[in-house]
């Protein structure tokens, strides 16, 4: 597993957590997993809502302002969203980034474009479970 | 006059005056636009060096000066609006005009019949 993407960096941790709970340990990665459990994750997944028009893809580095050099994260996918008509982007960043509504910059050719940390699905689900 | 090149930018010479833009079967190929990036008045793309930037649903791509010279006017247009370039790519869709400095690049491009039968 890549180290960025643990279970509980990508918050997709239900199985884990059951698990981690009825057995407390045991299993591969538990006392890394149990560790984050009850510290937080380093990386958060998170998505990102483009201000501009520009796709933001997939490899793009992420950044908290314009100028600084070091990266705090990069997307993992994008491109443009047909429902809502703008592009949009997932990746990881630092947690400390990964407040819903922060403002970041990912790198498109050069130039710096600005994006909004948002939550995830970008589209609720809609459907009913029978 | 109207010439293409073999990156599917099309020119349409007036003068010394060259109109750019992508053909029909570039924007086919490309699907729906949702982003266009135009160079910025003054600037002095070099023949075949990326001058503008497209990116449809499905990728981004480079748009090349078919010949060097010096960008004097740009489309707005399609900034506003990438689908205008998938309507109307030989019209309303065009991208830059450019002051050509050396008329002897015009000689390798390809005339339209030759563009249809390289694309065929």
């Amino acid at each position: 597993m890549n180290v960025l993407q643990r279970p509980l960096i990508s918050l997709m941790y239900h199985d884990v957590v059951q698990h981690a709970i009825h057995e407390s340990s045991g299993f591969p990665g538990a006392d890394v997993i149990l560790r984050e459990l009850a510290d937080g994750a380093p990386r958060r997944r998170v998505g990102l809502k483009v201000e501009d028009r520009v796709p933001v893809r997939g490899g793009a580095k992420l950044y908290a302002d314009e100028i600084s050099a070091t990266p705090i994260g990069s997307v993992t996918s994008g491109g443009f969203g047909p429902s809502v008509q703008a592009p949009i982007a997932m990746g990881y960043v630092d947690s400390n980034s990964a407040t819903t509504g922060n403002r970041i910059f990912g790198e498109v050719r050069g130039k710096r474009i600005a994006l909004r940390v948002c939550d995830l699905p970008f589209v609720p689900h809609r459907y009913k479970r029978d | 006059m109207l010439k293409f090149t073999e990156n599917h930018e099309w020119l349409r010479i007036e003068g010394d005056v060259g109109t750019v833009g992508i053909t029909d079967h570039a924007q086919e190929q490309l699907g729906d636009l949702v982003f266009v990036e135009l160079p910025a008045p003054g600037a002095r793309p070099e023949q075949g060096a990326a001058a503008a930037v497209v990116e449809s649903v499905k990728a981004a791509s480079d748009v090349y000066a078919p010949v060097s010279g010096e960008v004097i006017e740009i489309n707005q247009a399609i900034v506003d609006e990438p689908a205008l370039v998938n309507r109307d790519p030989m019209g309303k869709g065009w991208f830059f005009k450019i002051k050509i400095s050396d008329p002897s690049q015009l000689e390798p491009l390809l005339d339209e019949k030759a563009y249809q039968a390289m694309i065929a």
